[in-house]
Order: C-alpha cells, then structure tokens, then sequence
C-alpha cells in the first residue's frame, strides 16, 4: 500500500508540482486548496504524512488551524509546514502547534521528497521493534539514525528533522568546525545564515532544557559551528 | 550636523523685534494728541477771548451809567496823566526812597535845544487825600534866591498851573532861598504889571540838594487837582542876569502854559471796578481820547514772599517726592512755563494805543492779542465801548495773559505724554510677552521639528499633537501629519524589501518546483541545458530575494533576541580568523588599542549579531578593497565605549551619500557585479548597532586612502 501524503496549498502551480513529483516518487497524493475541504476530507480519512502552507486562500493563518486539528485527530501523523514565510515567529508558531518540521519554500524538491521518505522511514521505525539500531554515540549524546531521534545523558530530546540532520553533522566529527553551508547541505534546506543560527539556538535550548550545563555545540565566530566534547 | 537654515541666526529681525517696531505705531497717539492740544489752544483762546468780551461788556454796562467820570475829561491834550494810587504815605524829605517800588512810573522830560542840560526825572502817585509828586531835576548850577532882592521868578523855580473842574486856572509857584521845607505860592495875577503872591498852605513841598541836580517833593490835595496839571520847571543858570535859561513842563512842551489833563481815580470808581474785576485780568476804562480814567486789577497775582519758603523745610525727600518732583522740572525744562515775571508796558501807561482801542473808540468791541516786549507773555485785551447819550464817551479794556491756556496746555501735553508713556508701556509689555510666547511656540516647533527627523533623514519621533486652535497649532498639527505620513512611508519603504521577496517567493516556488519536475522526467541534453539555465537565473533571482528579506527577518530576531556579556574582542578575533581562512586572497589584520585586559571589557549584547554585523562589514570592505592590500579590523577602547572600525583601501565615500550610507537601499556602487547589491548590508549594520545602542559612522581614512565604518558600543 502506498504512502499518502495531502498537500495544502492554495497556488496551483505549487500544488500541482508537488503533487507530481510526490507520484512519481509513487506516493499517494490528494491535493486541497483550502483549509475546508482538506478538514472534511481529513474526517472521513486521515492522509499519511501532512504537507500544509500557512496562508490558505483567505485565510492568512488557515495552515496553523489546520495543523492544530490535525495534531488534535493524530498525535502521530506528521506534519510538515511548506511555506513562503521564513520568520522566526512563524517556524516557532508552527513548530509549536505540533508540526514536525518547519519548511520554507527555497527547498528543492529532491530535498523535500529525502525528507518526506525520512518521515516515512520514522514512522515505520517506530511501528516495528528495531532488531538492528543504527545508533552514534557522542559522549553523552546518542543519535538513532532510523527513528532520527536523539537522546541526552539517556534523555530523549525532540528535535524536528531539520535539526536532527544538523545535530548529525555536527557531531558525527567533533571538533570540525562545519560552515553553514555545510549545515544547509546536510540539513537539506536552503536558508540564509540567519536561519541557521537561530536553528542552532533552538537546539542549544532543547538541549539546555534537559542538561544547564550544556555547551557542546561550539559557535565559531566567522567560520561556522563544531561539535565540542 | 545640525538641520538648521543657513540665515536662521542672520535675521536680525526676530518676530519680537519686529512686533516692537509695530509698536512706533503708537507714536500716532502722542502726535494726533498733540493735534488736538494745539486745537484745544485755539478753542481755549477763542472762549478766552469771548470770556473777556463779555466781562468787558458787562464793565462796560456797568459804567454807561456813571457818565461823571468821563464829563472831566473832553477836552482833548497832548499829555494825559492818570495818577496811580501809592501803597504807602510818602515823607515829604526830598528823597527817592519812598519811590522806590515806583520805579516804573518815571517820565523822563528834558529841554531839547539848550546847551545847559536839564533833564527831569517825574513820578507821581496819589494816596489817600493826596497826590504826591517827585521831580528829580539834573541841573548842573542850581541857582537859589537872595534875600529879599529877587522876585519868587529870578531863581530855579517850579510852577504848577491847575484847572479846576471849573475850567478855573490856578497857578502856584514855589522858589526858595535855601534847600528844605518849601513853601508855595499862589501867583495872583491882578493886571499885567502888578502880580501878587500868597502862601499856599495847600502845597507841600521839600527841595533836596542832589550830587547832580536837586529833588523837589510836592504834595497837593487831590480836590485841588481838577482836569488839567501842569507843573514847569523853570531853569536859571546865570547868577548874575538871572535870565531864563530853560523851562520843561511835564505836559511835554516847554510853555509854562501848556496842561495836560489829569485822572485822579476816584475810591468809589476803584470799589466800583474792583467789584467787577476779574482774578488775573486788569480792567482799564477810557475816555473817547484812549486816555485812562481809571485802572483796577493786576495781569499776575502779587505772590506772597512767604507762601514759597514753606515748602523747602523737609530736607529729607521721599523718593516718590523726588521722582515727582524730578518729572516735574522735567516738564518744567520741555513746556513752557506761565511766566509771571515779564515787562509790563503799560505798568505806567496813561493813555491805550492799539487798533481794538480805536475800534471800540468808534463803536465796535474787539480783542487782539499781542506779545509782552520781552516775548514771554502773550496778552490780550478786549474793548468795549460806553455809550453816553448815544454816542461812545469811552471804552473799557479788560486784559488778561495767556498763562491760564498756557496751564491748561500743559497740563493736558503732561496727561497726554503721561497717558502716551503708559499705553506704550502696557502695549509694549503685552506685545512683548505676546512674542515671547509666540517665538517660544515657533521654536519649540523648530526645536521638535529638527529633533523629529535625523540627521540621517529618518523620522526618529513625533510631534506632540498641539490643542491650540491658532496658527501654531496648526502648524503643529500639520507638521505632525506630514511626520506620520514619512514616517509611515519610511516604514514602507524598509519594510517593501521583506515584503517584495514575500511576495516573489512563490512565483518562484512555482518556477523551481517546475523545473525540478522537469528534471526529473526524461529530457533531451540539450533541453537540460536550458533547465540549466532557467536554475541559475531562478537561484539568482531566489538569493536576491534572501538578502532582500534578511533586513526584515533580522527586525524579527532584533524583537526577541536576548542579551548576554560576552567578550567583544574574542567574537571578533574569531571572526577575523574565520574571515581569513574563508578569502584567501585579503589579507586581514586585526589590531587593538587602548586594551590591556580584555576580559575586562565585555558588552551586553548579542555575539551573533555582532558576528553578522563584522560579517557586512567586512564584505562591504572586500567589496570596495584595493587588491593585496590589507583590510584592517580595529578595536579600540574609548574608556566609556568600545569603536569597532573596518578600514579598506580604496574608492572614497561620495558626498552626497555619507549621511545615508546605512539606511535601506542604499548603495554606492557604481558598477554591478556578480552579486546583487541591494544597500542592505550596512543598513542591517545599523540596525544590529542600534540594538547594541552602538553609532555608526563612516568616514574617509585620513590620508584619504580609503575608507573606515566604525561602530561605537557605549560600554
């Protein structure tokens, strides 16, 4: 059975792009323009994966509502914000309502797709018992690379997949400073540097939420950020 | 720099000042007032005039019905003698003394065509009963009578000829041996050869020796002085042949026989004028030949000498009485003053000239004005003339000087300079006060205005909205809307960046997805190719947009980044480090001043954003760099603040765009690159530095090399 992923977007164009490579990919894709008929499409039956835009036709904030009462019908379906607005304010809004991840539209569609087959790989990670972790350990940070979740000092820390990815890079060599256009890479987005950093600054926080005494992700001033252990 | 206009303290005219100019119009008061004093004169000296006419009417009413007076009198005599009353009885001594207050009563009489001078000195008075006469005589050889030999004629003699009402003549002579108490006689003269003498015990007189001549003071009863007077003196020089040397006459001539008429003025007449006399006005009253027949009242009030002396006891003056006293003089010294002392030249007049006496005199009353001899009083008479049996048997004169409009006048300059000095003053104090407040509003205006916008030309606050409903207000509120509306449109303006990429954003998403899917499906080499092509044009087109939106997205991050200490010149260092690794082919150089701890020297803020803010910089200096040369990153410590300064070598800063340089799309490229350049990166320099609370400059090296952008962070 195919994977079905609902996109929310009111430009056709967009829509109907998405839409194509996501078949190609050979997902099941249902395609909506506002934040109704997805609402009552989603009643009779929830999509596997979510991709919404925040401004729906007429209604500037339609994506949040949507993602709320979705995130409300499935604690576990993601959700994934694709949307022209790249403030700081709008990410932390959406990541906050329970989205997964946070995306802007500079992201090419290759890169959406990688991440869209993650989300899938989580999920199915997550239905079935691991037999075989794919796990690095960096002191007391351990990465499982299948279910692309992190854990610090045995705590589990959410990170969505944008940050994960960039927690990977940076601490799968410690102590090499990685530039931000590394990080983008890695991370498959496309920002500018000021994404990044307040990408960054979101980890230290969830990080420093578990453990005060955090300091492992090491800013170099100029050049970029390492991991410091 | 401040905004100001270049004439702005070159106006010499202040608002206040031109206001206090405003106030010479004032001047128009003083000037129209003065119009109206010198109408006021001719008014005053009209009812003056009137006033008098009146008065010399109702004198002349009065007196229609005492025709005596004028019965004596009409026959018509070259001399006229009206004989004034004394103060005091005069001793019979042969002395001036008594005469003394009658200085100006002296008729001077002298023989013309004689070798041998005699020169008369004649006053005359009466008091009481009496009427008292002096004659001085200049007479070189006084030649006495001797004894028994001489007829009363053969010596220095005088004789008095009377004509009684009776038209009687009398005549008296007197002679005498030796100087002293001097008897007359009367000269009876029974035929032509035979003239008989007779003590007249009703004459008195003294003959005094004087160092020039003699003195001769007589005295008659006044029933015995009728119409006519005539007293000669009868000068003999040689004392051998006694021969008539000179004879002078008080009637003028030098006939013995020759009378001029005389006026004793009667009490009753006196208490008849005085009862009609007016204060400060003299009443004269003439017969139909001018000449007067009686007189009463004086032009100036007799002062009493003692009334004045009173005034200077307090020696101690308050300063108010100083003040007024001191206006006073003041006015005293600018008007002219009621002047009571002045040539009377009438004092002894016994006969009226002037062309209202002649036209009373036949009939018609008039006034005329004239000036005292000494021009400090001006005078005027008015005539009326008396009717006796239809035709005019005489006149009556009343004068009066001007002093009484004089006061007036001035009293009315002193109230209207006074009133004029007030007006000023409360015009000029509410005037002022009016423009104090007024330029005190404007440049407040001003001062709100210059602070509201920058020297950068950004709106930096409002104008308070003025509740004032004039003008200013107006103003006020009208510079506060056109503020709002920059304001507004400087907000649209930075914001039209963030808001231009927004919008872009999806055609673009539409353009890359587009593509992307193209890609994906099978294609030609060739059309790939193009695909090509068309991504690179969508990535340029999407990096514009990035940095179009950095400046917006960073406002964003500015509203919830937190502060922290961090050490400034670490970040930099680092960053400097990073810089070099990053352009091979700039040579960087980092170098402090002033520093010797660093630790110490921590700023509260943000060291990403400062990192971002180096980050503009920096590329802003390898822009412009010179190649090879080196870019020099400096930190200096200025005690209270920390000046970051990136130094390049290279273009320098136009002129024009020096005070702009850090605000939104602004750029001084001249030529485009690679890049896009859309004169973001120092305006994100600014707003990183107006986080920090930092000031941004630029300015050209001082060997004009190149140019340096420093930001300054208060500490």
């Amino acid at each position: 059975m195919s994977r079905c992923i609902a996109i929310v977007e009111d430009e056709a164009s967009i829509r109907e792009n998405y839409a194509d490579a996501f078949r190609k990919q050979g997902y099941d894709v249902k395609t909506y323009a506002n934040r109704e008929e997805a609402i009552t499409d989603f009643k009779k039956q929830l999509p596997d994966l979510a991709l919404l835009d925040i401004g729906l036709e007429h209604e500037i904030d339609g994506g949040f509502d949507l993602c709320r009462e979705l995130r409300a019908m499935s604690s576990t379906l993601p959700i994934v914000f694709l949307t022209a607005r790249d403030s700081d304010l709008d990410t932390i809004s959406g990541l906050r309502l329970g989205a997964d991840d946070y995306l802007t539209k500079d992201i090419s569609i290759l890169n959406l797709c990688a991440r869209m087959s993650a989300f899938f790989r989580r999920l199915d990670m997550q239905n079935t018992p691991s037999d075989k972790d794919e796990l690095v350990t960096r002191g007391k940070l351990q990465l499982d690379m299948n279910r692309f979740s992190v854990a610090w000092n045995n705590t589990p820390i959410e990170l969505t997949l944008t940050e994960f990815w960039l927690i990977h890079t940076l601490a799968n060599r410690p102590g090499h400073v990685k530039n931000r256009n590394q990080l983008m890479e890695d991370a498959k987005i496309f920002v500018d540097d000021a994404t990044i950093t307040s990408h960054i600054k979101r980890i230290r926080n969830k990080f420093l939420a578990v453990d005060k005494e955090f300091s492992c992700i090491d800013t170099v001033y100029g050049m970029g950020y390492r991991w410091k252990e | 720099m401040k905004f100001s206009f270049p004439g702005k303290y070159k106006f010499a005219l202040s608002i206040r000042k031109k206001l206090m100019l405003m106030l010479l119009v004032l001047l128009i008061i003083p000037i129209i007032g003065y119009r109206d004093i010198q109408d006021m004169e001719l008014f005053l000296r009209g009812e003056q005039e009137n006033a008098l006419l009146e008065n010399a009417q109702v004198v002349a009413s009065v007196l229609q019905n005492e025709t005596d007076l004028f019965k004596t009198s009409l026959e018509n005599t070259r001399q006229h003698l009206f004989i004034r009353p004394l103060q005091s009885e005069i001793h019979l001594d042969g002395y001036a003394d008594d005469w003394i207050t009658y200085r100006d009563r002296l008729h001077y009489f002298s023989a013309p065509e004689s070798a041998d001078s005699l020169n008369v000195k004649f006053r005359v008075g009466s008091f009481k009963r009496y009427v008292y006469v002096l004659l001085q005589i200049e007479d070189e050889n006084i030649v006495y009578r001797r004894s028994n030999i001489d007829t009363m004629v053969t010596s220095d003699h005088l004789l008095i000829t009377i004509e009684n009402s009776e038209r009687e003549v009398s005549r008296s002579i007197i002679s005498t041996f030796s100087p002293g108490s001097v008897s007359a006689y009367k000269v009876f003269q029974k035929n032509p050869d035979q003239i008989e003498y007779k003590i007249d015990k009703n004459i008195k007189s003294y003959w005094q020796e004087t160092s020039k001549g003699y003195n001769i003071e007589l005295r008659l009863p006044v029933d015995m002085v009728g119409n006519k007077l005539g007293i000669s003196i009868v000068d003999i020089d040689n004392e051998n042949t006694r021969e008539i040397a000179n004879i002078v006459n008080t009637s003028g001539s030098n006939q013995t026989n020759e009378l001029s008429s005389v006026v004793v003025p009667k009490p009753e007449t006196n208490a008849l004028l005085f009862s009609l006399e007016r204060r400060n006005a003299r009443i004269w009253v003439i017969d139909k030949n001018a000449r007067v027949i009686a007189r009463a009242g004086n032009l100036v009030e007799i002062k009493d000498p003692d009334s004045e002396i009173g005034l200077n006891t307090d020696e101690s003056l308050s300063l108010q009485q100083f003040m007024s006293g001191a206006i006073r003089l003041m006015y005293e010294l600018i008007l002219p003053q009621p002047s009571s002392s002045f040539i009377d030249d009438l004092s002894n007049a016994s006969r009226l000239t002037g062309k209202e006496v002649i036209s009373s005199l036949s009939g018609t009353p008039d006034t005329q004005w004239r000036k005292t001899s000494d021009n400090r009083v001006n005078i005027i008479r008015a005539t009326y003339p008396i009717f006796g049996n239809n035709e005019v048997i005489g006149s009556v004169a009343v004068e009066e000087t001007s002093n009484s409009i004089l006061i007036l006048q001035n009293r009315a300059i002193e109230i209207l300079v006074n009133l004029s000095i007030l007006a000023f003053l409360i015009a000029t104090s509410a005037l002022l006060l009016f423009a104090s407040r007024l330029s005190l509003r404007i440049s407040r205006l001003r001062d709100n205005t210059e602070s509201a916008i920058g020297e950068d030309g950004k709106v930096r606050g409002m104008i308070k909205h003025s509740n004032s409903s004039d003008e200013i207000g107006d103003l006020t509120r009208s510079f506060s809307s056109m503020l709002d509306r920059l304001s507004q449109y400087n907000n649209y303006l930075e914001s039209m960046a963030g808001k231009l990429s927004h919008e872009l954003r999806t055609p673009i998403t539409v353009v890359r997805s587009s593509l992307d899917n193209l890609e994906s499906s099978s294609m030609k080499s060739e059309d790939l190719t193009y695909v090509k092509r068309a991504r690179e044009g969508i990535d340029r087109l999407a990096n514009i947009l990035t940095r179009m939106s950095e400046a917006t997205r960073l406002e964003q991050t500015l509203q919830q980044e937190e502060k922290e200490d961090f050490d400034l010149v670490e970040v930099i260092k680092g960053c400097v480090n990073g810089y070099q690794i990053a352009n091979e082919s700039t040579q960087f150089e980092f170098k402090t001043e002033n520093i010797e701890n660093e630790k110490d020297l921590r700023l509260y803020g943000s060291p990403d954003l400062i990192a971002q803010l180096l980050d503009k910089l920096i590329s802003n200096a390898i822009d412009f760099n010179i190649e090879h040369r080196p870019i020099v990153i400096s930190v200096r410590n200025n005690d209270k603040s920390l000046a970051l300064s990136v130094c390049n070598e290279g273009p320098l800063l136009p002129e024009d765009i020096q005070y702009n340089l850090f605000d939104s799309m602004v750029t001084m490229r001249e030529k485009s690159g690679t890049d896009p350049h859309l004169g973001l990166g120092l305006y994100i320099v600014r707003m990183i530095s107006d986080f920090h609370k930092g000031n941004v400059s630029a300015e050209n090296m001082q060997d004009n090399k190149g140019v340096c952008i420093s930001v300054e962070f208060p500490l």
